[in-house]
């Protein structure tokens, strides 16, 4: 039971980072693709809204990964051994986008100097959720065995197989998304056109990437495919991501931009979690469940009790932090 | 290279860039909400200015040390599977509470910097207090993580695994003898080190420029912080030789380069240990000077290097030079400190003249090297073990090969971030001693 609270929390995590840190990412990736007129302005816009809470955003990976550290050791091990490369790509890439931020934000620098910054900051906001999407799609593909206590894996590069590579580029349109979509209500309403435009066009490349991550893991991902098309609760599920998706569409064509933000955010959440119940409980598919890996029950609950009463601590802070951005932003 | 030491330099490297700007974000608020309290307090505006200056360092500084944390957070299940399988659960609830602190760090550091008029003066010191005590708290729990491995406990030593130690009692590696000395002693450093920089910096400025009411004040309170922490170090750094004499004797052999056990044993300063012959060289040596620090009794028998397994040695020579290097560095700072206090009672406006203010330049980076050259030691002298007498280093790292191009790799990146970051420092210092004008009184 405690084992499934934690399993439970590690999910709530990675929503959390996927709804915060994952919009970060997308806005470094507009930043990149910021063109005509309004570019210079769209560039401090986007600065301007994730400045006060970007440290904060990427604090949820962190978390999930120390409550996976805690409550399930073994996992980390695994992990460690069999997705070292595209992990430490997105490790790569999350150390240069932070500090690029930084030294763009405090350089002093010439204007030139500013946009090489903002280049790295935009490429390595690019590159750091295509590998960890790669990564997620790794570890649900089924490619990382476990025999005799030992990782093996299938082939030599399980991350370079379609299968991750397309959950990569989803998750890297789905982050774009993300952030368009909140842009649109937060921005100063010169900009927030552009910032639709830019979510609607996400929006159906992510739906693209998904059908296609969805019919690759017939045979890339038996594990995915099997958990999202197999019981009507999946189905279910999947009916009512397809739904939102088309609320958060309208809403961004209607112009009804709080309705947006909202339903993009719930969109992401329910694929996220439809990806994880479709894992049901494998934390590494086929042969590692989370009540295998899971450690001392004493050890699981102490971990639940600290979440508990940091999370109640953390709720009215953020509440703060996040009145302080929306200000900032629309200033 | 082999793959062990690949990983061994990349792991040790991430942390050794990472300390100085988590040092550094543990102190720096403290500074900013003394800053803030003085400007309530007085209404000078000097004092709102000098929060303003230090509050743009600080976020340079913090937002690097969060990226090097998450990089280490990473590598340590990259690098030491083996290692997080053994002991996650032990090391795990420390992890978990220092990355509640962390955020709570990260958030109201957010709130302080940009909350701008919708803080009153109240809500800003309490913001900045929130941040030094979520940055001290931070730091004290994820020492407990390596205590842990310094120290496992009675339990573990027994025979537990560290997971059935966990089993037994979550809060496991806070009871490691080691924490209390080591939470102490890191803390202190952070706030040494950091006002020692920050004196360093404002005296350089007042070199320039002797009447400045701003550096003036700015170097005032560096001393203010730095005499008590330096001091109040110097014991703790006692304490924590004694219960390394008690609990990790091949650490302290090795740390004060003492190959054979014997009563009477001597202080050694300085010297260099030839592991071949088993002998200190060229060190100072006060006689019975260890004995008595350690058991207060000069006829007390030290244990030597002589009385454990050749292959449990720590490696002797690096362990040696980091300690009496970061004791060196240690005594001078107080030393410093100790003659800016007595200039500050006796003989004020001595204190803004070139004599003390070269002194204090001088020393400026000696806190640093000292955090640098402490945890080198602690990190050495723990050697062979990962975590000692259950895990050694080479167990617990990964199978996998190459390891030298993520260690190329990364020491590119950091190479590259720790010129970036220099140069960043170095502009902002230069901006802030030359574009300052006395604000009108």
């Amino acid at each position: 039971m405690t084992a499934t609270l934690a399993l439970a929390l590690v999910g709530v995590a990675l929503v959390a980072y996927a709804l915060t840190g994952g919009a970060d990412y997308g806005a470094g990736i507009w930043e990149l693709t910021a063109r005509g007129r309004q570019a210079p302005e769209m560039r401090a816009a986007l600065a301007r809204a994730i400045a006060p809470i970007w440290e904060a955003n990427h604090v949820w990976i962190l978390f999930a990964l120390v409550l996976l550290l805690t409550a399930f050791p073994p996992v980390i091990g695994v992990l460690g051994q069999a997705i070292h490369v595209p992990l430490g790509l997105a490790l790569i890439g999350m150390t240069l986008r932070g500090s690029a931020f930084v030294f763009r934000a405090y350089g002093l620098d010439t204007q030139r100097a500013r946009r090489r910054w903002g280049l790295s900051y935009a490429l390595s906001s690019l590159i750091t959720p295509f590998f960890l999407g790669v990564s997620v799609g790794t570890i649900s593909s089924g490619a990382i065995r476990i025999r005799d206590g030992e990782v093996a894996l299938t082939t030599a590069h399980p991350w370079a197989a379609p299968f991750p590579l397309t959950v990569g580029v989803l998750a890297i349109a789905l982050f774009a998304f993300l952030a368009a979509a909140y842009m649109t209500s937060v921005a100063p309403r010169e900009l927030r056109d552009a910032f639709r435009a830019r979510a609607i066009g996400a929006s159906l490349v992510a739906a693209v990437a998904a059908a296609i991550a969805l019919a690759l893991s017939r045979e890339g991902a038996p594990q995915i495919w099997s958990g999202l098309t197999g019981t009507t609760a999946s189905l279910a599920l999947h009916l009512a991501t397809f739904a939102v998706a088309l609320v958060a569409l309208s809403a961004l064509v209607l112009r009804r931009v709080r309705a947006a933000a909202v339903a993009a955010a719930l969109q992401v959440a329910l694929v996220l979690v439809g990806w994880g119940l479709s894992l049901d409980g494998l934390l590494v598919p086929p042969d590692l469940s989370y009540r295998d890996a899971a450690a001392p029950e004493p050890v699981v609950r102490a971990a639940l009790a600290v979440a508990a009463v940091g999370v109640a601590g953390l709720v009215p802070a953020l509440a703060l932090l996040a009145r302080i951005t929306r200000r900032r932003a629309a200033s | 290279m082999s793959d062990l030491l690949a990983a061994r330099l990349l792991m040790g490297g991430t942390l050794a860039f990472h300390i100085l700007f988590a040092v550094a974000g543990m102190a720096m608020p403290l500074f900013l909400t003394l800053a803030e309290v003085l400007h309530a307090r007085t209404g000078d505006a000097v004092w709102r200015e000098l929060a303003r200056r230090w509050a743009r360092g600080t976020a340079i500084l913090f937002a690097v040390g969060a990226v090097s944390g998450t990089a280490l957070s990473f590598e340590l299940g990259l690098l030491w599977p083996e290692f997080t399988e053994v002991a996650g659960a032990a090391v795990g609830i420390p992890f978990t509470i220092e990355g509640f602190a962390f955020f709570f760090e990260a958030i109201f550091l957010g709130v302080y910097l940009y909350g701008g008029d919708a803080l009153t003066p109240r809500l800003r010191i309490l913001s900045a207090a929130i941040v030094a005590l979520s940055g001290l708290a931070s730091g004290v729990f994820v020492v407990a993580v390596n205590s842990f491995m310094q120290s496992p406990g009675a339990a573990v030593l027994g025979g537990l695994s560290p997971a059935e130690a966990a089993a037994a009692d979550p809060f496991v590696a806070f009871r490691s003898p080691a924490f209390p000395t080591q939470a102490i002693h890191t803390a202190l450093s952070a706030y040494t080190s950091i006002s020692a920089a920050a004196l360093g910096v404002h005296a350089w400025a007042l070199l320039r420029a002797p009447a400045n009411a701003f550096h003036r004040r700015a170097l005032v309170l560096a001393l203010a912080l730095l005499l008590p922490s330096a001091t109040l170090q110097a014991a703790s750094g006692h304490f924590s030789a004694e219960l390394v004499g008690r609990d990790q004797p091949a650490k302290l052999a090795a740390m004060e380069g003492l190959f054979e056990t014997r009563a009477r044993a001597p202080l050694a300063i300085g010297g260099w240990p030839d592991e071949k012959t088993g002998e200190l060289r060229y060190a100072l040596e006060v006689p019975a000077g260890l004995s008595l620090l350690l058991h207060h009794d000069p006829d007390a028998e030290v244990l030597g290097l002589d009385a454990f397994p050749r292959e449990d040695w720590p490696p002797v020579a690096p362990t040696h030079l980091a300690f009496q290097v970061m004791v060196g560095c240690g005594v001078l700072l107080l030393a410093a400190a100790s003659w800016g206090a007595w200039l500050a009672w006796r003989a004020r406006e001595r204190l803004f003249r070139p004599p003390f203010l070269r002194a204090a330049i001088v020393v400026a980076p000696l806190g640093l090297l000292a955090v640098e050259a402490g945890w080198f030691a602690t990190e050495l002298g723990r050697q062979p073990w990962i975590v000692r007498g259950v895990l050694r280093t080479s167990e617990a790292v990964t199978p996998e090969r190459g390891l030298v191009w993520p260690l190329v790799g990364f020491a590119l990146l950091y190479t590259f971030l720790a010129l970036a970051v220099t140069r960043l420092l170095a502009r902002h210092l230069f901006a802030a001693v030359h574009g300052l004008e006395e604000p009108a009184s």
